[in-house]
């Protein structure tokens, strides 16, 4: 079979204490002045060793090696770019939201406008973008930004504590287009776009090779009479000059970005595609999400960073790791929520089909939050509770000694390092690094698993698993 | 614990007595189960509604204190995977705690 590969990957994560700190406002938390005092600097960001392994700096298998609290151990050769992407401070963020805004919603005041653009034009990957080529030419004073934020129910954005600038609602009585919901939806548009432009830049994929684009986010955009219409993909096919490329969104909570996969590896299997691109931006509604209680434990407020991930999956080469189409887990509607049936089912069964063992995969991905951020809410360590279901699985199948389980998981269970964003650490941060230690021969496959709470929209009370295998190229 | 099944545990309340229901726990953190055993029990430790206000006095068992009440091969299907990776003991000494600590008249089982 000629099964698709994974060409080129592309990461970015973002520092928005700003946009936090707005998210707490939004939400009518009293806590965003006390957060001040708590948020962290870029410097300190970048030097966070789950965001170091994020970008490729740092491998992930090696974090549990590093003392925790890991934000009191800054990582002794940090950097702001990474060979699998890179870390961004706000400034540069802002001017993106304006540079990808395409309705003039964006507003910014004239002196930051031109330091963000300035910026952004010496950087390598992003001063190729259109919006920054061709930027608007819309700015604004001080006094006409508090002018919007008075009277015209604008919101407001900030850098470094100060108002710089506003998002205009973008319908006067519709709620779907309010100004928190402008800026949700551009925030994951143009965290998605620096993803995009960052694999373009990276691995030479030309934007007009691209054929199509399938966006997995949590967000929803369109109107009053169809709320989440979409298409995110488009407008990010657009922005990054992806000028023959079509697209369509993909949803499934946080389990989008594998379904998103699954779907990628099919059109081009299938022969309908040649070049698919699978991307999703940040969700500025997830920041800060546990403030209050990082707040009660003393710990800065580590929810201040967007993620962001785009991955191309082209005709095989013979060179790059093959996706094993025919290995597919899934989570069907009547295989129950019993903790042993969804993990039969999400990895047992495809493992079987391909003549595999639990410990012949040599490591799980799967749902790669960080733990620093997730401990202190009392929900534990979640990455590794699915390796521990593995491990029992193998105990139940007879191949591990219950005796093992620490030691299995210690060896196949990729630690959490990803921002708490949803469906951004369902899995797919450890693609970038599988891809490179499948070419040079480290390990030979990998299970991606993506899980999503299906249930939070109240249409169903089921959740969703989906796993799939990458694997070193037979050819 | 999920606002919607706040209003629902509350609804069951209203509708039946207190000896007539229990609540049955499935955590795997006897952290996470302890706060639900004393959500039920006292109210919303959160004070985040309905809760907030509500004292249902409802008595929690985790799903692992009644095996002995549910026929072998069903618990076997649904549990014996779980069991191997989770604090039995420590799930089973954190629960009935609460149970003592809100019902006087509460027993180890």
């Amino acid at each position: 079979m000629k099964y698709p590969v994974i060409k080129g990957t592309g990461y970015a994560l973002i520092h928005t204490p700003g946009l936090l700190l707005q998210q707490a406002n939004l939400e009518g938390s009293s806590l965003s002045h006390l957060l001040t005092d708590q948020l962290r600097s870029f410097d300190s960001v970048v030097r966070y060793p789950p965001n170091q392994a994020f970008i490729g700096n740092l491998l992930p298998e090696d974090l549990p090696n590093i003392p925790r609290p890991w934000y009191n151990s800054p990582f002794p050769n940090a950097k702001r770019q990474g060979h699998l992407g890179e870390i961004f401070p706000e400034e540069e963020f802002l001017g993106l939201l304006n540079a990808v805004d395409v309705y003039g919603l964006v507003c910014l005041e004239a002196g930051f406008k031109q330091a963000a653009l300035q910026k952004l034009r010496s950087h390598p990957a992003l001063c190729m973008l259109k919006g920054i080529t061709m930027a608007q030419d819309n700015w604004f004073s001080y006094e006409e930004i508090e002018e919007m934020i008075k009277t015209r129910e604008a919101l407001l954005l900030t850098f470094e504590g100060r108002i710089i600038g506003c998002v205009r609602k973008a319908n006067t009585s519709d709620s779907t287009l309010a100004a928190s919901r402008v800026l949700e939806n551009l925030t994951a548009k143009a965290s998605a776009v620096v993803a995009l432009q960052l694999l373009l830049w990276k691995t030479g994929l030309k934007p007009q090779d691209v054929d199509y684009i399938i966006e997995a986010s949590e967000e929803a955009c369109g109107d009053i009479r169809q709320k989440g219409g979409g298409s995110f993909a488009k407008s990010i096919a657009e922005a990054c000059s992806c000028s023959n490329a079509s697209g369509a969104d993909t949803r499934a909570f946080c389990a989008a970005p594998v379904h998103a996969l699954m779907q990628g590896a099919a059109l081009v299997q299938s022969g309908i595609f040649k070049n698919v691109i699978v991307v999703a931006g940040g969700c500025s509604a997830k920041l800060g999400l546990n403030a209050g209680i990082h707040r009660e434990h003393e710990m800065p407020v580590l929810e201040d960073m967007l993620g962001a991930f785009a991955f191309h999956i082209s005709e095989n080469d013979g060179i790059n790791p093959i996706l094993r189409t025919d290995l597919i887990g899934r989570m069907n509607v009547g295989c129950g929520d019993s903790p042993q049936q969804v993990y039969r089912s999400l990895v047992a069964e495809p493992l079987s089909k391909g003549g595999y063992k639990i410990l012949d995969i040599d490591r799980y991905a799967a749902e790669l939050v960080n733990p620093e951020i997730i401990e202190p809410t009392g929900c534990g360590d979640i990455a590794k509770k699915n390796y521990k279901m593995i491990a029992a699985l193998g105990v139940l199948n007879r191949e591990i000694d219950r005796t093992e389980i620490e030691e299995q998981i210690h060896r196949f269970g990729v630690p959490g390092y990803a921002p708490n964003q949803g469906h951004i650490p369902s899995g797919v941060p450890y693609i970038g690094t599988a891809r490179e230690l499948i070419l040079r021969n480290k390990v030979k496959q990998v299970m991606i698993i993506g899980k999503g709470s299906l249930f939070l929209g109240k249409l169903t009370r089921l959740y969703d698993a989906i796993s799939l295998i990458i694997q070193r190229n037979p050819t | 614990m999920d606002q919607e099944n706040q209003a629902q545990i509350q609804a069951l309340s209203q509708k039946y007595s207190n000896e007539e229901i229990i609540a049955v726990l499935g955590s795997a953190d006897p952290e996470m189960a302890v706060i639900a055993a004393e959500t039920v029990a006292g109210g919303n430790l959160m004070f985040i509604d309905p809760f907030a206000e509500a004292q249902l006095g409802l008595k929690a068992y985790h799903i692992v204190e009644l095996k002995e009440f549910i026929d072998h091969q069903v618990y076997l299907r649904h549990m014996e995977m779980i069991e191997m990776i989770i604090d039995i003991s420590k799930i089973i000494y954190e629960v009935s705690t609460v149970r003592k600590q809100f019902f006087t008249s509460e027993v180890s089982v």
